[in-house]
């Protein structure tokens, strides 16, 4: 079979909840500025398949894994639904990984393991059993790395046990200031992008991720190197 | 009278012994010494052992033009004005399905140390009278575009005894200074080898060949970053590598074989019958899962070394190649394995320039450096007839005999 070369799968799993609503408008800005910088950064570009996913009461794939430097139009825009089901999401997460990640395959790509960028403003809905849905996205062998960022009223121990590692687990700190929360996400989230891209096709292929400036972690480290949840 | 130096043929034989006679001179009526021939006319007397070889006198020599007669060339008339230019200026770069973005390389970053000098591209080649080799070590685009230094190398030696060594090291991209650690672990693998091979390959002491590399990254750590002793842990830091070497050793005209050893994801591939077989090497990856990014190099030594041995016939080809290399050439059925082949599988063996020109390929996504070795048997027709290096084997005590019989 005839080799592609290495390419990075993003995931960018967005909060579309009810709450959302006043700030769709900025998500979908920050959307398009990611597809814009990628076409100005040729070496990444090509090495990373983007995909967004919205999630509310369901979740719907807006975008398929795509290479953004080929993307004709404009995505279809976010739009503000319901309630917030993690369980959806992650659902939704399960089934884009047992298609996509064998897809590119079968077109000759090496596969790197799959980033999701997950960005939520609330609380899981309800009594949702969401650990065991997350749980069955991290026994699949091409598991993701799981990135959360927490903003406005995102629970801190919630986003602590979304992410996989606890120093990808972030809170803004921008408090009521969801407009400018996002815009640092977006900022983050592409630079993190384009330098994973970059490093796709070497050896060095570990996702690249410097948190953005206004947000901390949600988990503090004690003295000892253990985390805990913070109760604030 | 004048004296008049006698004019002496440049093919004339040996001077013989100088001898004198007495004569009178006639200017001042004394008797004197006349020698013949005159001192400086007479040709350095050379053991017999050491003339050279003349094709005419020795039939284990090629029937090369004798130079009985003197060569005259019949010069056509000298056309006005300067010489005409022969062949393409322009030379541009083998494109693979889409390019990488065109780039001009950047001056290399401060961080990643460029002294000692260390070039974009290293290109060598050579042929005895029992193989011939092509090397190249490339920088990827990524690299040239980013101002980061090649961090693969190779080296490639033709030992006294007639056989060859080829070392080829791929630094890791998380170590700034790989650049340096792949040249140090060439350098002192081709080094090793060529102080403690003996007459049998199978002898050699390869984890001690790994661990003086090793060793060697480790006081290179020391003397760089000014440490009290070698550190093992700064040399993983700034200059962890792969490294592959190879010895090889001719058996009869035509056929060769090669003894490998390998510390890392570096790939070594037998082109045989036009198809691509991997022997050693190559990255670990699961079919269900994803790409593993983990590559084990030097300083850390593998606990346990088995060489592979691998015998090249008359038409085979060797490779040896970094993941630059092999990411792009697949299992070889492949775009990049028909280029290979095209370069590879002609009558005689591509030009130095036209070996790197092809591993220099571009194709999209495939950024790497990228260094490939390339082994061929003496065996085509117009296979440069050096034959010093077969003269040198039967005569020398210390190598293996009964192995290699003259053509």
């Amino acid at each position: 079979m005839e080799p592609r070369g290495r390419v990075l799968l993003v995931y960018f799993v967005a909060d579309e909840s009810g709450s959302m609503e006043p700030y769709i408008s900025e998500l979908n800005d920050g959307l398009l500025s990611l597809q814009a910088a990628l076409q100005r950064e040729p070496w990444a570009a090509g090495k990373v398949r983007f995909s967004v996913i919205g999630f509310s009461e369901t979740a719907f794939t807006y975008l398929e894994p795509a290479d953004m430097r080929f993307l004709q139009g404009e995505m279809q825009p976010l739009t503000a639904q319901t309630v917030t089901s993690y369980t959806a999401a992650f659902d939704e997460l399960d089934y884009r990984l047992s298609v996509d990640v064998p897809s590119l395959k079968q077109q000759g790509f090496v596969v790197h393991r799959p980033s999701v960028f997950f960005l939520t403003d609330g609380r899981p809905t309800g009594n949702e059993d969401w650990r065991a849905a997350r749980q069955r996205v991290l026994n699949r062998p091409d598991h993701p790395n799981i990135l959360a960022f927490g903003i406005g009223e995102a629970d801190r121990a919630t986003i602590g046990e979304v992410a996989t590692k606890p120093n990808w687990a972030l809170m803004s700190l921008h408090g009521r200031d969801i407009a400018g929360a996002l815009e640092e996400f977006f900022v983050s989230l592409t630079q993190s992008v384009i330098s994973s891209g970059q490093v796709a096709g070497s050896e060095t292929a570990d996702l690249q991720f410097e948190p953005p400036e206004g947000f901390n972690l949600a988990i503090e480290f004690d003295d000892d190197g253990s985390s805990q949840h913070s109760a604030r | 009278m004048t004296w008049r130096r006698k004019a002496t043929k440049p093919d004339a034989a040996p001077a013989p012994e100088a001898t004198r006679t007495q004569v009178r001179d006639p200017r001042t009526g004394r008797r004197r010494w006349r020698w013949w021939p005159w001192p400086r006319h007479r040709a350095p007397q050379v053991p017999p052992d050491e003339r050279p070889r003349d094709a005419i006198t020795d039939p284990a020599l090629p029937a090369w033009t004798p130079l009985r007669e003197p060569i005259r060339m019949a010069e056509p008339p000298a056309p006005p004005g300067v010489a005409p230019i022969f062949g393409p200026t322009v030379v541009p770069q083998i494109v693979v399905g889409s390019p990488s973005p065109p780039t001009e390389p950047t001056a290399t970053a401060d961080t990643y140390r460029s002294f000692p000098f260390h070039p974009d591209t290293a290109i060598d080649g050579w042929s005895t009278s029992t193989m011939t080799l092509r090397g190249t070590s490339v920088r990827g685009h990524l690299h040239r575009s980013h101002g980061i230094p090649r961090q693969d190398d190779f080296t490639m030696h033709h030992l006294p005894d007639g056989r060859a060594i080829i070392t080829v090291a791929d630094g890791v991209s998380q170590a700034t200074q790989s650049h340096h650690g792949a040249t140090s672990a060439t350098r002192n693998a081709a080094t090793w080898l060529a102080r403690n091979l003996t007459a049998d390959v199978a002898d050699t002491d390869w984890s001690n060949l790994f661990q003086s590399a090793s060793w060697a990254l480790s006081m290179k750590a020391q003397n760089t970053f000014g440490l009290d002793q070698p550190d093992p842990l700064r040399a993983e830091q700034e200059f962890a590598t792969t490294l592959v070497c190879a010895v090889i050793e001719p058996l009869r005209p035509g056929h060769l074989r090669a003894h490998v050893v390998n510390c890392g994801d570096s790939s070594t591939w037998l082109l045989s019958g036009g198809r691509f077989q991997e022997l050693a090497g190559g990255k670990d990856g699961s079919p269900e899962g994803v790409a593993s990014s983990e590559v084990t190099g030097l300083p850390r030594v593998p606990k346990h070394i088995e060489p592979i041995v691998i015998d090249i016939n008359p038409g085979d080809v060797l490779l040896i190649g970094t993941d630059g290399v092999s990411e792009p050439l697949g299992d070889g059925q492949s775009a990049v394995g028909d280029l290979l082949r095209d370069v590879l599988l002609r009558p005689g063996p591509p030009s130095l320039i036209e070996f790197a020109h092809a591993v220099d390929f571009s194709r999209e996504t495939f950024d790497d450096d990228r260094t490939l070795v390339a082994l061929w048997p003496a065996h085509h027709p117009g296979h440069p007839p050096t034959a010093e290096a077969g003269a040198t084997l039967r005569s020398d005590p210390t190598a293996p005999t009964g192995r290699w019989q003259p053509a």
